[in-house]
Formats: C-alpha cells, structure tokens, sequence
C-alpha cells in the first residue's frame, strides 16, 4: 500500500486541527490557544489503496515566516515535499486566509484548497462564487464544515486524486 | 484629597480637556479629534477603522498579513499600558505599544 503524506497549513483557528481529527480520527483537544499547535501532529487513515499519512502544520499567516511556528510550516513544505498540500480556510475570512493560499500555489506545491467552516459563512450571510475562486486560483477548491464532518469524503477523494497524480508524473 | 481632585480639574480644564468623575475616579476625557490618531491612544471597546500604517517595509508587510489593510474595521479589546489586544478579522492581535503608534485609525 502507498503511502501519501498530506500536509495540513492555514491560518490560526482555520480549522486544521479540527480537520486533522475528522480526517485521522485522532482524539485530540482543539482550543483556541494561539500557537498551541507547536508539536507535530501526524495522524493516519486508509483511504482507497492509499495510506495517508497526515501531518497538522502550526498555523501561519505568512510563509515568511516570521514567527518561529511559520519557519516550521515554510520548512517542512519546502524540505518535506509532500504529495499534497490542504490549505485550510476560514471562509467567513477569505481576504486574509487567501493571501497564505496564494504562497503556497506560487511554491508550486500540489495543493488542495479547503473553504472550511462554510456554516458560518452562510450564516453571515457571505455567499461565495465557487468555480469563479477556483477558477482564479487555479486549484482544486472543497468545502466543508469539519466540526461535523461535511465535506470530508469530497476532500479525500480531491486530495488522493492530487497527491496520487504527483507522484505518477514523478516516475513518468 | 479633595484639594488634589480640585488641582486636578484645574489642570484639565487648562489643558482643554474635560474631567469625567466614574466612582471617584477621574478619568480625563481629551476633545473628539477630527483625523486619524495613533492606535495607541483609542481606547477599549471603540469601534475602529484603520487609515494608515506609518512603518517600514517589513512591519507593514507584517501587519498587512496579520489581516491589518487598510480600511478595515478593528476594535480594542485591552488597552492599559503595555501592549494592547486588538480584535480584527474575527482573530484577536496583540501589538506592541511601539506598533500601535504607528498605526492611524478613525473612529467608525
């Protein structure tokens, strides 16, 4: 069996140790301590033929890494290479969580874009043009609410999808 | 005291503010400004709208990541010396004093 490896990166509080549960079952507790995902997280899942080995990056707000949690998110898609990258974002705050979603496509990392928590942003009343953003990014675009586990099945197919077709062209 | 307490009105009203009691304290309340004014001197609970950063390349570049544009809308959470605690973007941002200075904001 192949083994994927997913990395998961996005701001503070987007929901990526939220997803990283959902996706790994993983009982772990998920607060709102600034910086509090410092440890590195791996968790695993079968999905398919594949393994998938998950990985829940500290959140950043910028790949410049200015604070010492960023340096470790910047290092470990740069050193790391996983097959895929799952920017998870707050979408009741896109115009912030976007701008770390563009740095991550322009590294050319093969990367998977997570709208999360799109409960609230319906809520708000926020009502977001889908293809149009997808189209923009140039990225495979999801949603969910992984608070309640929507959204999961469609990510997992996207991301094997992704994570699988780079390593093909790798030994093509 | 109540002789400090009479100083002090004197003293706000010569310095054209105006004194405010709240339970035997005072706190003196400047006039409203017109313009921006620094961060550093709102107060918590105001509704805020930034106007300016006045900082350099890589500060700015900073607080532009952290969500802190231009025109957006931010409150105070904590401002009593020291750093201050800001909400914006639904996130809560802590600044230093230094860089709360450099940042003008409006009244919303």
């Amino acid at each position: 069996m192949k083994t994927l490896r997913v990395a998961l990166v996005g701001n503070p509080n987007a929901g990526k140790s939220t997803l990283f549960n959902a996706l790994t079952g993983a009982q772990q507790h998920v607060g709102n301590w600034p910086g509090k995902t410092v440890a590195k997280k791996v968790g695993f899942r079968t999905y398919g033929d594949y393994r998938l080995e998950v990985v829940d990056l500290p959140g950043a707000y910028s790949l410049s890494a200015y604070t010492f949690e960023e340096l470790i998110t910047r290092n470990y898609i740069l050193d790391e290479r996983p097959d895929v990258v799952v920017v998870v974002i707050d979408a009741a705050n896109l115009e912030r969580n976007l701008y770390l979603a563009v740095q991550v496509l322009e590294l050319g990392a093969p990367t998977v874009i997570v709208l999360n928590m799109m409960d609230a942003a319906t809520a708000r009343g926020y009502r977001i043009d889908l293809d149009g953003l997808a189209e923009a990014l140039q990225a495979p675009l999801v949603t969910t609410v992984a608070r309640q586990g929507q959204g999961l099945d469609r990510l997992l197919e996207m991301l094997t999808a992704v994570a699988a077709q780079q390593i093909d062209s790798d030994y093509a | 005291m109540k002789l400090l307490s009479l100083v002090s009105i004197g003293l706000a009203a010569a310095a054209g503010s105006i004194a405010t009691w709240v339970n035997g304290q005072h706190a003196i309340t400047a006039e409203p400004q017109p313009g921006p004014f620094p961060l550093s001197q709102a107060h918590a609970g105001e509704a805020l709208r930034l106007v300016r950063i006045d900082a350099g390349c890589r500060l700015a570049h900073r607080l532009l990541e952290l969500g802190l544009t231009p025109g957006v809308a931010l409150t105070i959470i904590q401002n009593s010396g020291g750093p201050l605690l800001i909400s914006v973007r639904d996130s809560r941002v802590a600044l230093g004093r230094g860089m709360a200075h450099k940042l003008q904001v409006q009244r919303a």
